[in-house]
């Protein structure tokens, strides 16, 4: 259920490359939120809110703690990145729905381009609570952008990196990895395979990023028949399914919703096999 | 809560705080955060007869001190409208205002037809700022002389109370006295102020449309503007709408001589915006001791 909150800053770090991540201390009466959720964040001076995925729900002594990645990026994110310890700030949520895990426990993996790595660090971390196996690609343009990378890499089965300035991780880009260790049984990468079918199932894949990103890792993951979700942006101004301006189109032409039908929605709906 | 009822020629409102339509959905989206039974009337999304998908591509974009819209209009239709919709807006005890557009007279009338018979549809907002498809897509209100077809026609089917919503981009006087002639109940001043928006990098208009609706505190003084002339020259009931996002903006809207007023973009800003609004409208008339709302006016 979406509620309203005003919710205290108990923390506020500014991480390399423009990223902040905004601690804030739960509203016990709002729903918990699960991986792939957000919320609306609402800087004091601008009109409307920011929509902004769940990057981790814990607790520490007995209180409940929401956290928030973002990348600075214009005038929302550069009031909410002003915020300081103790600030109140308007927020609703839970809003939309979540990435599904399947029952059985499949490998699960996960790829991250960029910002889209916030709500992948929760699904991450929910993951591991159940003991899936987590492949993880994570891919930034510059290598000071990578964020978590200890606590990823303590979470992940695998972790493969890439950074197009090539300072950490293979140089390139993500989807290049992504495509190395799904495809060509033949080639070089035989020690980067992922997919060791037999005897298997295939695994379920999670994907984050710019919409280019998104696109190219589909292409490949559901060439492979391998059942993937994507996690989509779009502009929103209520949060709340009112304003009905937050419309993705899909591969048939329909027109959903990022705060009804999404944000996560099924590969296939967006993208050819 | 002061009791603030207010009345527009024969629309009895309980207090004059109502949401505006495109805003607020159908009205029980809001329950989660607050009674949404509390405020003086809703104004659900706008209705065509048939389901319509609205707008592809970009459908919105924050400027300075505004939001402009390009969402065409999208809504359930008629028929979905009366069979899921209308059931649960039953659970929301106060007046109710169904917002309609259509493409040409007969669409308007047929939906006005069809609510006639709903209890539920306790008053009807025209929307008269859509492209009539008859015209050549020359919004309905630039058309005077249909417009006053529309309202006679109107009047003889509906038998209940009848708003017009007007723009500050149609001649909004010309049509008040229209209205005002026609019987019907109240204006609703303004809609959308029509924009555009260009996207330099690209080089590109940002609306698949062009153009775009623009609310929010920049057409404030705009809305203002529209309701004081109308309120002057024509003195037909006037609600404020355009830009109120507290208190005091809706004071300014009944100082300049509006009977009721509409909130909209600032129900994103913030969820309780509305029903903040009415609090704290409710707790001012009592401090300072006015018994009707409609002696705010200022002139
Ligand atoms: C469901 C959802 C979850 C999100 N989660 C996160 C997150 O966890 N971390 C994070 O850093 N960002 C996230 N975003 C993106 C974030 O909402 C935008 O970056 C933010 O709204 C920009 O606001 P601004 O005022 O700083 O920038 P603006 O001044 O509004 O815009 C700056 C630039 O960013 C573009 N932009 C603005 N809003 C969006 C948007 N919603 N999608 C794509 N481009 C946009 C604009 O076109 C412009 O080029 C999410 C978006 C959605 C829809
Ligand atoms: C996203 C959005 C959708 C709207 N949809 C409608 C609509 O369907 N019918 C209508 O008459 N007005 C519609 N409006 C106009 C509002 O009802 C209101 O007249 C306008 O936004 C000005 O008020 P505001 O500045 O308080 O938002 C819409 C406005 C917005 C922002
Ligand atoms: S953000 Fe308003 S309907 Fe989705």
């Amino acid at each position: 259920m979406i509620t309203y909150s005003r919710l205290k800053v108990a923390h506020i770090r500014h991480l390399k490359a423009g990223y902040v991540l905004l601690t804030l201390l739960y509203d016990n009466q709002m729903t918990p939120p699960q991986p792939g959720q957000f919320f609306m964040l609402k800087p004091r001076n601008t009109i409307i809110a920011r929509p902004i995925s769940v990057h981790n729900f814990f607790s520490v002594l007995k209180k409940n703690y929401i956290e928030f990645l973002f990348k600075v990026v214009g005038r929302g994110t550069e009031e909410l990145s002003d915020m300081k310890k103790g600030d109140m700030l308007p927020v609703w949520g839970p809003i939309g729905n979540s990435f599904p895990i399947p029952e059985d426990k499949r490998t699960a993996v996960l790829i991250a381009g960029g910002r889209g790595i916030a709500p992948l660090f929760f699904l991450a971390t929910r993951l591991f609570e159940k003991k899936y196996e987590i492949h993880f690609f994570y891919g930034v343009k510059n290598s000071d952008e990578l964020i978590h990378l200890l606590r990823i890499k303590n979470l992940s089965t695998k972790l493969y990196i890439s950074t197009e300035d090539g300072k950490k991780g293979k140089k390139g880009f993500v989807t290049n990895l992504f495509q190395d260790a799904v495809g060509n049984y033949s080639s070089q990468v035989k020690e980067n395979l992922l997919f060791d079918y037999e005897g298997k199932k295939s695994p379920v894949c999670y994907v984050c990023g710019p919409d280019i990103m998104i696109e190219k890792v589909c292409d490949i993951s559901l060439t492979g028949r391998i059942k993937t979700y994507i996690s989509l942006e779009s502009h929103l101004a209520c949060g709340t399914g009112v304003c009905l301006g937050c419309t993705v189109e899909t591969r048939g032409g329909r027109l959903l919703h990022i705060c009804k039908e999404g944000p996560v929605f099924d590969a296939e709906e967006f993208y050819c096999k | 809560m002061k009791e603030l009822t207010t009345s527009l020629s024969n629309l009895n409102l309980k207090n004059p705080v109502m949401t505006a339509s495109g805003t607020f959905g159908f009205g029980f989206e809001f329950m989660n955060f607050y009674d949404t039974s509390l405020l003086g009337a809703i104004v659900c999304k706008g209705i065509s007869r048939n389901p319509r998908e609205g707008n592809r591509g970009h459908r919105l974009a924050e400027i300075n001190g505004g939001l402009i819209n390009s969402v065409g209009l999208e809504n359930p239709g008629l028929t979905d409208f009366i069979d899921k919709i209308i059931p649960e807006a039953e659970k929301i005890n106060t007046t109710y205002i169904v917002n309609i557009l259509g493409s040409d007279i007969e669409e308007y009338l047929y939906i006005a037809e069809r609510l006639s018979g709903l209890k539920r549809a306790d008053a009807i907002e025209v929307n008269i700022s859509c492209p009539n498809v008859k015209s050549g897509g020359i919004s309905f209100g630039k058309d005077l002389n249909l417009t006053r077809e529309l309202a006679r026609k109107l009047r003889e089917i509906f038998p209940r109370p009848l708003i017009f919503k007007v723009s500050a981009d149609i001649p909004y006087l010309e049509i008040a006295r229209i209205c005002r002639d026609e019987g019907i109940d109240a204006l609703t001043c303004i809609n959308t102020v029509q924009s555009l928006l260009i996207d330099v990098d690209k080089k590109a208009f940002r609306f698949n449309n062009i153009y775009g609706g623009l609310s929010g505190p920049a057409i404030k003084p705009v809305a203002l503007r529209v309701v004081y002339q109308v309120q002057k020259e024509v003195g037909i009931p006037v609600i404020g709408c355009g830009g109120i996002m507290n208190y005091r903006d809706a004071l300014e809207f009944f100082m300049a001589g509006a009977s009721a007023v509409q909130i909209g973009t600032a129900n994103f800003a913030n969820p309780l915006s509305a029903y903040e609004i009415l609090r704290d409208l409710s707790e001012y008339c009592e401090k300072n001791n006015i018994p009707d709302i409609r002696e705010l006016r200022i002139w």
